[in-house]
């Protein structure tokens, strides 16, 4: 899933599979609301469902696929307290694939979306690439009360509000594939390989080492090593020079880092509170 | 009136690098803030996430040293990943079927008017029966 270039050809075609559909809730909820901006639908579920599918539609104009993205999406009931919840989650659904004869690199897992793409057919026709649920009780008494989903499209979300559109869009990059297999608790990596996206994580320090070079150990140490864990994948790289601050003095992204983080965070999120 | 394709352009790769940028570290991965401080020699079983303090009046961010979110919450404790079955396909593929194991939860938090975001690990929620395939692990 190389990201466009120009004058080429670009695009995939991502189709959310809505799991509410015919329940009355998440994405089926009929409760009438109001359009709002860049969204003009007038229940709450259709809202909702045209907030995801904006956030789906812009993974499909930005990736290359001759195969269908399929997203299984949901949104249900999710662990909440009144100032803490689960917002939502997502990950890649199927199967994984490595030392397949288009793949990029040997030994190395791919999630079924970006196998789809490499290998230009379905890995796992029969079920979705990547699976998502969200919270649809956010707002809601005892359910990190204080705040409310907004459903814009491409305007800024109200004070007050979590833009849904955004959150799915950043979830859904994990179900593409933009998070590592490596255990968490172990440094240990999945079945004794490593994966495409772990391929480009770099501990900076003593001297720049690729995690795949590094042991379980150090490995799980390097994953709580503030500041100097990088990724260093060069199609990031090469794009994040607007960044003013939150890389590495070796030019790599530092996705922890604070500035960074505030940077990313707040084109993606705009976090507020009421 | 279209606008320029190669304004359009930059924009979007503006856009995509921003997201990247922001998935471009571990999902579960530790911060601060996002759980207690660590230094590099500590191994945590509660070291996930990306997380952001925002202060909502000025939309900066906040320097942070405070209990990460969603500590009230019944997260999934995280334990050693068993190996997974592999497959090979007769083209010499292999294949595993990870049945929803990598699912991160994005969790939010007020404190002190302030909204922070975190990566934790989660049981994966039940999916209905008109999942592609009827859901994971079918």
């Amino acid at each position: 899933m190389a990201s466009c270039l120009p004058g080429q050809l670009c695009a995939a075609t991502v189709i959310v599979n809505n799991l509410n559909a015919g329940t009355g809730e998440g994405f089926d909820d009929p409760t009438t609301v109001s359009a709002v901006a860049g969204n003009p639908a007038t229940t709450l579920g259709a809202q909702r469902l045209a907030a995801f599918q904006a956030a789906a539609d812009d993974w499909g104009a930005t990736l290359v696929s001759p195969i269908t993205i399929i997203i299984d999406a949901q949104m249900t009931s999710l662990p909440c307290v009144q100032n803490s919840a689960v917002l939502g989650s997502a990950g890649p659904n199927g199967y994984i694939f490595r030392d397949f004869p288009e793949a990029p690199a040997p030994a190395t897992w791919f999630p079924q979306a970006l196998y789809n793409s490499l290998a230009a057919e379905d890995g796992d026709p029969r079920r979705a690439d990547v699976a998502a649920s969200f919270n649809q009780d956010i707002g809601q008494p005892g359910c990190l009360q204080s705040l409310d989903w907004s459903y814009v499209i491409g305007a800024d979300a109200p004070p007050g509000t979590i833009p849904f559109t955004e959150t799915v869009l950043h979830e859904i990059g994990h179900g593409l594939g933009f998070l590592t297999f490596v255990d968490n608790s172990t440094g240990e990596l999945l079945n004794g390989y490593s994966d495409q996206y772990t391929r480009f994580l770099l501990d900076e320090t003593p001297t720049p080492t690729l995690w795949t070079d590094l042991t379980a150990l150090e490995r799980a140490a390097s994953a709580i090593d503030n500041g100097e864990l990088t990724w260093a994948g060069p199609e990031v790289t090469n794009v994040a020079g607007f960044l003013s601050s939150g890389r590495h003095p070796s030019a790599d992204v530092c996705p922890r880092k604070p500035a960074s983080r505030f940077i990313s965070q707040s084109l993606r999120y705009g976090v507020v509170t009421k | 009136m279209k606008s320029d394709p190669s304004i359009r352009y930059a924009t979007r790769l503006s856009y995509l690098a921003s997201l990247m940028i922001t998935l471009a570290g571990p999902a579960w991965a530790e911060d601060p803030g996002c759980s207690k401080q660590h230094n590099k020699s500590e191994i945590s079983e509660d070291n996930s996430g990306q997380m952001a303090h925002v202060d909502p009046a000025t939309g900066r961010l906040i320097p942070e040293s405070i209990d990460p979110p969603g500590e009230g919450l019944a997260m999934k404790a995280e334990a050693p990943r068993e190996p997974l079955v592999q497959e090979v396909r007769p083209n010499g593929t292999v294949v595993a079927d990870i049945s929803g194991r990598f699912d991160t939860a994005l969790v939010a938090e007020v404190i002190d008017g302030k909204l922070v975001t975190c990566h934790q690990p989660i049981e994966s929620p039940e999916k209905p029966s008109n999942a592609i395939g009827g859901g994971h692990g079918q």
